[in-house]
């Protein structure tokens, strides 16, 4: 079990050598990183004395080490519009957005879960129409577009939810509801498909033989051995609900760290994008972390290798 | 599923219940083609379709309902936006817009990942190695935020749009080319054409490229509806095709501060993006049961 959880560690810590170098890259591809960190109309005298004084005329693997040492110490320069730490402004909003996050997956859970088993329980039933509905829509309606179908319905017309802003728990419900619409999708197929696939195992036909009721079948065999799938399929939505969470936030005026970045890119404030990027990375591979330390909980041919 | 067997002179009903069921089996199908075919022909007759020019403004007309609501004009069939600009020819250029963005970076995604997948399930060893980190890398950011991050640096246009939105989806095909390729390869067919004596580069292209083609198509209806919606998160953020271009996501995110008066500027073109989006999805979902029978999703 250690050596598989040293294992994975050591991959993530690769696989975000990998981002920084991305990152890193980043200034590089706007052709001339010395006047992409200056404000626009910059006179040329300065921006050759600043590619000097920054060292933008080294090697790039020297400039590539000092750009990590930095990022390590948690410094990526400052923002370019406001003169703030470039990496405390991302870091200040991440706790709105794992708030959001979090709300987002819960909503996830909460429509998934009931749907993915009732549809399997129940195939070819109208509710299994219905979950495959609810699937197909998820995955078709643009986040953004149903924000402000949202925001028409239930914040102007019937005035339930707040517009926009960030205090207290009726703030999150329609931003959560937006985020979650394609991970839920996806989780209710997956849940769905796990069962039905599942259900027709031999040691859930011992379990029927057995004279036990489809609710006692369904939730103590079937359940358990299509959760393992559904728990990673969660830990992979954590991305999509980062993702989405740039587009809600923006629709919401709500104050995370996706909002920031969209500014910080209608700005052109580099730093504070690069800052954004890898916090986003840092964050998704700690949940790929904590999922593999749950693998080593619940699936013994993990904790015996 | 019909059980009852029947004798000789309900053979002719029968079938035609086979008929029947199998008429409505195909129905997402049909409907799928036919509605992606409307957007397709919108797109590509969009000069003779839109009534007026989708960038002229008529501050007179400005918010004007769809033609069939009250103080709707027959030359608005769809309404007005805040500066009095034709919605319906804007909708119609969008469609322009997106299915050019969005068809242009599924052939640049799907070249190089079909490509680099073919060579990483072939040759193996250190190109596989190498390209699978990279996928790893890439695939670790959510692709908005990887999206975002490219457009920050290189800056929202029309082309970098496509180059961003390509290069950011090879992983998808890559994975899948790769996939399928390690298994045809330890086929007899592989090895016999191997024993004739065949280049690589002719095994690659004549033997086991028709083979992962079928995966190909599927991946591409995956991808195409998602390309699609990020292209149109773009616009919406301002980070995409810059103004004065009709753009859908454009459309709806200027519409959103007349919502509460002036819903049809948002939610029209909103409705056109989920139609084609759903139009591609079933297409897809229909393939994937016909070509991937295994699979036991809906």
């Amino acid at each position: 079990m250690w050596g598989f959880l040293v294992r994975r560690g050591l991959y993530n810590v690769f696989v975000l050598l990998g981002v920084s170098f991305l990152t890193f890259a980043l200034v590089f591809l706007t052709g001339d990183p010395a006047a992409a960190l200056l404000p626009l109309g910059t006179p040329p005298e300065q921006i050759d004395s600043f590619r000097r004084q920054m060292g933008f005329d080294r090697p790039l693997l020297v400039q590539y080490a000092e750009f990590l040492w930095k990022a390590v110490q948690g410094d990526f320069g400052v923002s370019l519009r406001s003169r703030d730490n470039a990496l405390t402004m991302v870091l200040e909003r991440v706790p709105a957005t794992l708030k959001l996050a979090g709300a987002g997956m819960l909503a996830a859970v909460l429509v998934s879960m009931p749907l993915g088993i009732l549809a399997a329980a129940r195939r070819g039933s109208w509710i299994d129409h219905l979950a495959r509905l609810v699937a197909l829509l998820g995955q078709t309606i643009p986040g953004f577009w149903l924000a402000i179908v949202l925001i028409y319905i239930f914040s102007v017309r019937l005035q339930w939810f707040p517009i926009s802003g960030s205090d207290g728990w009726r703030h999150l419900v329609l931003p959560a509801v937006v985020i979650a619409s394609t991970p839920a999708a996806g989780m209710t197929r997956l849940l769905r498909a796990g069962l039905v696939e599942v259900m027709s195992r031999d040691y859930v036909r011992t379990a029927y033989a057995k004279g036990l009721a489809k609710p006692v079948v369904v939730a103590r065999h079937a359940l358990r051995n299509a959760l393992i799938p559904f728990i990673t399929m969660m830990a992979l939505q954590v991305g999509y609900l980062l993702g989405g969470a740039v587009v809600a936030e923006v629709v919401f005026a709500y104050p995370g760290m996706g909002r920031l970045a969209v500014q910080a890119i209608t700005n052109r404030d580099l730093p504070v994008i690069q800052a954004f990027v890898m916090v986003t990375a840092v964050l998704i591979v700690t949940v790929n972390l904590l999922l593999d330390i749950v693998y080593t909980m619940i699936d013994p041919r993990i904790r015996y290798e | 599923m019909l059980t009852e067997v029947r004798d000789g002179a309900d053979a002719r009903t029968l079938q035609h219940e086979v008929n029947k069921r199998r008429f409505i089996r195909r129905l997402p199908l049909l409907a799928g083609v036919v509605l992606l075919l409307a957007v397709v022909l919108m797109a590509v007759f969009a000069p003779g379709l839109s009534p007026h020019d989708p960038a002229r403004q008529n501050l007179v007309h400005r918010l004007r309902p769809p033609a069939w609501m009250e103080g709707g004009l027959p030359q608005y069939p769809l309404g007005t936006d805040h500066l009095g600009r034709d919605i319906w020819s804007r909708i119609v250029h969008g469609a322009r817009v997106s299915l050019q963005i969005g068809g242009l970076a599924v052939l640049l995604g799907g070249a190089v990942g079909v490509t680099l997948g073919l060579l990483a399930g072939f040759f193996r060893g250190a190109v596989d190695t190498v390209l699978g980190r990279l996928a790893d890398i890439q695939q670790t950011l959510p692709f908005i935020v990887l999206i975002l991050a490219f457009v920050a640096a290189l800056g929202p246009s029309r082309t970098n749009l496509v180059l961003v939105l390509g290069l950011g989806s090879w992983v998808n095909y890559f994975r899948i080319v790769r996939g399928e390729v390690m298994a045809i390869r330890e086929q007899t067919y592989i090895e016999a054409a191997r024993a004739v004596g065949c280049s690589w580069t002719r095994i690659l292209l004549r033997y086991i490229l028709p083979n992962v083609a079928p995966s190909i198509v599927i991946a591409v209806t995956l991808f195409v509806p998602q390309i699609i919606l990020f292209e149109a998160s773009l616009n919406f953020l301002g980070l995409g095709v810059p103004p004065p271009a009709p753009t859908w996501g454009g459309m709806i995110a200027e519409g959103r501060r007349y919502i509460d008066t002036a819903w049809w500027i948002s939610v029209l073109p909103g409705v056109v993006l989920m139609v084609t989006v759903l139009a591609i999805n079933m297409i897809g979902e229909w393939l994937r049961d016909r070509l991937d029978p295994m699979q036991r999703g809906w």
